[in-house]
């Protein structure tokens, strides 16, 4: 028995050790990218460099569904985009709010008779509106069949060869286009998809679509999400991007070749990590077919979008996103461990599968571990409290240094007391925050095994509100 | 206690100091670039006021002087004398030369050769903007470098199209091997409409197809009208993507002549259908209402692209284009070019029925 307990809780301390030291190996990757990026890009008016021939227009797709609240400052800020030709369609999958009310009233759009190609296949489409005095704007009305199959007729409809998916309820930042298709340019014939940094519009002054000025809400609960973020985009995506192993460009933002997207058969329906699945399926498609490509994740383009503002939606967020992660692990696992697939099959996946996927158990059995032991004996105190501090330590370093990526970045944040602020969340974000969040993502195990497959509601405010 | 204590205490005691020294150094490096930022400021402006007085000067003295006092912050100097090279022209550019070859220049000279992506980067825009001929080749080297240095040395070239890089690019262009094409397409879309005589001699049949894609494509996309008769050789070009070129790049060079006419015209009913659609496109946009016949024809192609563009191009014909629209959507045989018809007819705002 002695021997057990000694083995597991040397696989816990090792498994605490390679998570660590990955997470600290990202970090460093990122500060080496953001370094690289911002030198790359200080020095170049690219603004003038997309009058060039070789830039592709772009289709941006924002399904939306009972997005009422949020939907014209999206569509306002989609159409207002500095870039040089693109369209937005917008997809009402089957809204059971006044979305598509609103769009026809606020854009004065009409039914049409457009044609399209039905290459992915999806739920009826019952109409395509649009309007000559907003020739970049498509709305189409649909029934209702889910996000990935509100993105394949998009797809369907959209006429240009990149396109960029969107959700209806987050504000793109003007030049964020332009900064997002610069490896397309740069490398157009590798460059199969790029992904942008999400940010939160909590707290922030948003008119016609457009954030005025960054601030920090009041809201205890999104100001952990604020360093949440940081960490994901900053820490964690840039520095698996620099490996070539990013998995994730988030549905919210991301810029995909539509050849390459729909060569491997457009979004996934049956999944609600579409996102995840179809960068997976892209990499699987371009390995299989020798294909040589990047995607890389560029630290400036930047999407806000609203953070959940209750405990019950933030919960209900995170166990869908947790169930997404499992689902598409489990049905894309051919790829594990397989050297046909290069460094996704041998790095990114089981990083993945270990470390984001089944973090939550190895964290929570970990607590409970720890906790049990301590009670038995089994274990000094003074090396118990001081591992645990030691832990939580740890995170901080992880959430400092993500402040310090942003401040190496694009330093949104203007005033000198916000970033006080951001750094004295993130030391008390490791008391109750983390492992009340470890204890949801747990709880998504046993609800993905019992079948639940639902996305929940989110409910909205709208960009008035975060004012 | 036992060594494990000790070991994760000493870990403790270290990460502590480690997140205690990222917190200060956040904060003080916010407080250190705001003073920095200020200063620099500061400099720009004082920079700025020498440097007009140096141009107002009556001689050269002044502008060596603002050379020497400023060669020590290179980086607000490279930033003025960019921003006043791009609006400046004149002798009062020399001055400004004058200025950059005294202070700038050697520092420039090694940071273009570093094997450092960021530091070429930096010395790109200074260093092509105040270039002479003499230093062409290290330009060209330039071109054929990583794609930000590409993209770095062509906007600075568009930023100051030198004459003796336009009359040279073209001679590099065909020497250079295929992989730097691409680059030299994009050099030469920034330099403008200016590149127009000077590429009139390299459109011949000597040129290779991948090279003369791109002339034809420049052509059309900046546009080039005077250079429409040399296209015209290529419409029979045996390269399906020339022809594809040469069918883009005379419908947007806005050219009505009757071989234009008859060429698009024909390339219309070529074996491609990729030439096909962009024929059809542009007989719309040149509106030559002798192809109405042959635009009627193209709905009901297999193609997607070509019904598309085919219907289009009739809305753009006028009456005569709305009736073979209407035409096509009340017909009942091939549904998929009634469907693009009434298509085309519902975003003109026309009746599907025939009238």
């Amino acid at each position: 028995m002695e021997i057990l307990y000694y083995i597991f809780t040397s696989l816990i301390l090792l498994y605490f050790f390679l998570l660590n030291s990955l997470y600290i190996l990202f970090v460093v990757l990122s500060m080496i990218g953001i370094y690289r990026y911002r030198n790359l890009t200080a020095y170049v008016n690219y603004k003038k460099l997309f009058l060039l021939p070789q830039v592709k227009p772009i289709s941006i797709i924002a399904p939306a569904y009972n997005e009422a609240n949020t939907i014209i400052e999206s569509v306002e800020s989609l159409l207002s985009m500095e870039y040089p030709q693109f369209e937005v369609i917008v997809v009402n999958d089957g809204s059971r709010d006044a979305t598509l009310d609103k769009l026809v009233q606020r854009f004065g759009l009409k039914k049409t008779n457009r044609v399209f190609r039905r290459i992915a296949k999806t739920q009826p489409v019952r109409g395509i509106y649009a309007t000559p005095a907003h020739p970049k704007l498509v709305v189409v009305d649909k029934e209702n069949g889910g996000k990935a199959d509100a993105l394949n007729a998009g797809l369907n409809i959209s006429q240009y060869p990149l396109f960029c998916a969107i959700d209806s309820d987050s504000l793109l930042e003007k030049d964020a286009l332009l900064k997002m298709v610069r490896p397309f340019l740069e490398d157009p014939d590798r460059t199969v998809a790029a992904g942008g940094v999400i940010r939160l519009s909590n707290g922030c002054r948003v008119k016609s679509g457009q954030v005025l000025s960054v601030g920090l809400p009041r809201n205890t609960l999104v100001r952990f999400q604020i360093i949440e973020y940081f960490r994901a985009f900053l820490g964690g995506r840039l520095g698996l991007s620099m490996l070539n192993s990013m998995l994730i460009i988030s549905g919210a933002f991301g810029v995909f070749r539509k050849d390459i997207a729909l060569g491997c058969g457009g979004y996934r329906t049956k999944t609600i990590g579409e996102d995840m699945d179809l960068v997976i399926r892209m990499k699987k498609y371009l390995h299989e077919k020798k294909i040589p490509y990047k995607m890389p994740f560029i630290p400036d383009p930047i999407c806000w979008t609203e953070a959940p503002e209750s405990f019950k939606i933030l919960a209900r967020q995170r166990n869908r996103w947790h169930r997404g992660l499992i689902e598409v692990i489990s049905h894309n696992r051919r790829l594990m461990f397989n050297p046909r697939y290069g460094v996704t099959g041998l790095f990114a996946m089981p990083f993945y599968v270990i470390f984001e996927m089944l973090g939550p158990m190895v964290e929570f059995t970990g607590y409970v571990v720890f906790a049990v032991s301590l009670a038995l004996g089994y274990i000094n105190t003074p090396f118990a409290v001081m591992f645990f501090l030691l832990a939580l330590v740890l995170g901080v370093i992880l959430s400092l240094f993500s402040i310090l990526l942003e401040e190496y970045s694009v330093r949104r944040y203007p005033q000198l007391k916000n970033v006080v602020v951001i750094i004295l969340f993130a030391v008390l974000e490791n008391f109750l925050y983390r492992q009340v969040l470890a204890w949801i993502r747990f709880k998504a195990y046993f609800d993905y095994l019992r079948g639940i497959s639902g996305w929940g509601e989110m409910e909205r405010k709208g960009f008035d509100g975060s004012q | 206690m036992s060594i494990s204590a000790i070991i994760v205490g000493f870990s403790l005691v270290f990460l502590l100091s480690l997140s205690l020294a990222l917190l200060l150094f956040i904060i003080l490096r916010r407080i250190y670039l705001r003073a920095r930022d200020r200063t620099m400021n500061a400099i720009g402006e004082k920079l700025e006021a020498d440097i007009l007085k140096a141009m107002s000067a009556p001689d050269n003295r002044k502008a060596i002087k603002v050379a020497k006092r400023y060669a020590d912050v290179p980086r607000v100097l490279t930033r003025v004398l960019v921003d006043y090279v791009k609006t400046i022209s004149g002798p009062e550019r020399e001055r400004l030369k004058l200025i950059y070859g005294r202070a700038l220049k050697d520092r420039l000279l090694q940071d273009i050769r570093s094997r450092f992506t960021h530091i070429r980067l930096r010395a790109i825009r200074p260093f092509v903007m105040f270039a002479d001929e003499a230093d062409f080749p290290q330009i060209m080297r330039m071109i054929q470098d990583k794609p930000p240095i590409r993209l770095a040395v062509i906007d600075a070239l568009s930023s100051i199209p030198h004459p003796f890089v336009i009359s040279r690019l073209f001679e590099a262009f065909a020497e250079s091997s295929a992989t730097d094409l691409r680059a030299f397409m994009n050099v030469m879309y920034s330099l403008g409409k200016r590149i127009e005589s000077q590429m009139r001699p390299y459109l011949t049949e000597s040129l290779p197809g991948p090279k003369l894609e791109i002339l034809i494509e420049l052509a059309g996309a900046l546009p080039l009208p005077g250079l429409y008769d040399r296209i015209l050789l290529f419409s029979g070009h045996p390269e399906k993507e020339v022809r594809i070129r040469v069918a883009r790049a005379l419908g947007r060079l806005n050219i009505l002549t009757q071989p234009v006419k008859d060429t698009l015209i024909r390339l219309a009913e070529d074996e491609a259908w990729e030439v096909q659609a962009q024929a059809l496109k542009g007989l719309g946009k040149l509106r030559v209402s002798t192809a109405i016949t042959t635009l009627y024809h193209s709905l009901f192609s297999p193609h997607w692209h070509c019904r598309r563009n085919a219907g289009f191009a009739l809305a753009n014909m006028g009456d005569n284009g709305i009736r073979q629209l209407q035409k096509a959507a009340a017909q009942t045989e091939d549904r998929y070019a009634g469907d693009m018809a009434r298509m085309v007819l519902d975003e003109m705002d026309f009746e599907p029925a025939a009238g």
